[in-house]
């Protein structure tokens, strides 16, 4: 689905990934230290940014690509929900989601509108469709960047940092959530949440010094060894519960 | 207050506006034809109303639009240095002591005009060597022109004469005045182009407020449209501040005036935006001819006077 080759990213004329080669088919995990270029390779990924080498998603390199076409195949959820216009409410932020489906110079559809109802109503944010978007919480507001993803309806899901801004509470219901969606969809996922990712499915790219460690899958990651070279910690042999060095 | 309740003042206040000033009209009077009454207000009144609501139609949508585009409270249509490259062609203009008329509209307006559009294509050209952060970076050349500009005013100041100097101050204070329909026809078709634009790009606009980046992750092509919708906006204001000199405070406090009352999003407030922009300053212009009899009160100076405390009591409210 996504394949890239030889990618090299930057940004700022700083390079942030070097002769990146992987390819995500499932699902990717993303991992690595503040500033290793986690997040400028997810935005890449979306076609945000330049790039070199060769980076395709179905065989299509991205960069030949309309951001129509690309926003119909991907959707990316960002860590925070960030709004100039306050008077938003949470219908009309849902109902944007439909924007790369919609014909130039038209309104929204009935079809699009009757989407939007549904996904609402599907996570539980019916009850607040009237809100203002601003009056939610950071655990709803969450929610409803997931809305807005799901009614943009792609394949694709890329997910940054989404546990960053949650409580323990709401973390756990992003997984439960988040394993749901992997059923359907291809999920993208840069996290610093080592917990989070040890239950999930996928494979791991591990970011560090401007290059990448691929790890088929998860389990492979998160072998005892690799885990205290890659972050100095490692899981209690017997708890389980990761310990710092 | 409601917004049922402001836009029937406002209403009522622009509807009375042609018939006072230095010559108070009645409706009797205007019906006749071939008196004086009849001219002042057809020949002069009722062509200034048209302007003036254009006008404040054109600085209000600008004002929301750059609002919106540049994701700070505090833009205005004058913030990009548009209207100081204006008044310094203007200025140039008086200078050189051009007084020829062309298809009605003198030649110092042209030379405004020209400082206006020379001004965009300035910026244009050089936001191509901006990469990063785009947004700030052509604020910031915005700004950096702007006090070119004014330095360079400063220059024609001190180099001329004190009766060209005071016609330039006239010029920098902004005017309404206008004889026949040759003004309010320009800046109405520039108003109605700018509307008609934000009004098709509404779904658009909203994707911008939430930022460049979401936009373009909805299938935006933002840089594209960044541009179309500045460079329509720099057309209109270059228009208008070239007949009409710059007309303050419209363009800041009506977006937020709008925003506050009606509580849309901002696809929902760009006919509300031109409406109420457009009645302000009707009635503003009202106001200003009938407390100065004889003269005419820079429209800028009423424009702030009432719009100020106005404002300042809509934030206000808002905290209680």
């Amino acid at each position: 689905m996504i394949d890239a080759s030889e990618l090299s990213c930057r940004y700022n004329e700083r390079a942030y990934s070097n002769n990146l080669s992987f390819h995500i088919t499932a699902h990717l995990n993303i991992l690595g230290a503040n500033g290793s270029g986690k997040s400028m390779l997810a935005r890449t990924l979306c076609g945000l940014l330049p790039y070199s080498g060769s980076l395709t998603l179905n065989r299509q390199e991205l960069a030949t690509l309309t951001p129509r076409t690309i926003a119909q195949t991907i959707s990316y959820i960002p860590a925070k929900l960030e709004l100039f216009d306050r008077y938003t409410t949470v219908e009309e932020f849902a109902l944007l989601g439909r924007y790369p489906y919609k014909e130039p110079y038209a309104a929204y559809s009935r079809y699009d509108r009757d989407a939007v109802q549904e996904t609402l109503t599907a996570l539980g944010l019916d009850r607040l469709k009237k809100r203002r978007v601003t009056q939610l919480s950071s655990g709803q507001q969450q929610l409803l960047l997931i809305a807005q993803a799901l009614i943009q309806s792609t394949k694709i899901m890329v997910f940054d940092e989404p546990t960053a801004n949650l409580d323990p509470y709401n973390t756990l219901k992003f997984a439960t959530l988040f394993q749901q969606l992997q059923r359907n969809h291809t999920t993208v996922l840069i996290t610093h949440d080592l917990a989070l990712v040890q239950h999930l499915q996928g494979s791991v790219l591990f970011l560090h010094d401007h290059t990448a460690t691929f790890y088929t899958q998860t389990e492979e990651f998160f072998d005892n060894d690799n885990l205290n070279y890659r972050y100095r910690v490692a899981f209690h042999p017997d708890t389980k519960a990761l310990l710092y060095e | 207050m409601s917004k049922t309740t402001l836009l029937g003042i406002l209403l009522a206040m622009a509807a009375l506006s042609p018939f006072v000033g230095t010559v108070s009209l009645t409706l009797t009077d205007i019906m006749t034809s071939g008196t004086l009454s009849h001219r002042i207000f057809f020949e002069l009144r009722l062509p200034r109303l048209l302007l003036a609501f254009m006008a404040g139609a054109t600085l209000a949508l600008s004002g929301l639009l750059f609002q919106t585009l540049f994701r700070n409270a505090l833009m205005t249509p004058y913030t990009l240095g548009i209207s100081s490259g204006a008044i310094l062609g203007a200025g140039i203009g008086m200078k050189l002591g051009l007084g020829s008329v062309f298809l009605g509209i003198g030649a110092v307006s042209l030379f405004g005009f020209s400082g206006a559009v020379l001004t965009v294509l300035l910026l244009l050209y050089l936001s191509r060597y901006l990469q990063y952060d785009r947004n700030n970076s052509l604020l910031l050349l915005g700004i950096a022109l702007s006090f070119f500009y004014t330095a360079a005013l400063m220059i024609l100041y001190f180099l001329s004469s004190a009766m060209e100097t005071q016609m330039l101050i006239r010029y920098t204070m902004g005017s309404l005045a206008t004889i026949g329909y040759t003004y309010p026809l320009i800046v109405g078709i520039t108003t109605l182009l700018l509307l008609s634009v934000l009004h098709v790009k509404r779904y658009e606009l909203h994707l911008f407020a939430l930022s460049e980046e979401q936009a373009r992750l909805k299938g935006v092509h933002s840089e594209r449209l960044r541009l179309q919708l500045l460079l329509v906006a720099s057309l209109s204001i270059g228009v208008l501040v070239s007949l009409t000199g710059p007309i303050g405070f419209v363009g800041l406090i009506v977006p937020h005036i709008v925003r506050r009352l009606y509580q849309k999003n901002i696809a929902r407030l760009i006919l509300p935006t031109f409406l109420v922009g457009g009645l302000f300053l009707v009635v503003c212009d009202g106001i200003a001819r009938s407390i100065s009899i004889g003269s005419d009160l820079p429209i800028g100076l009423v424009t702030a006077l009432l719009g100020g405390p106005f404002f300042i009591y809509l934030i206000l409210k808002q905290h209680h």
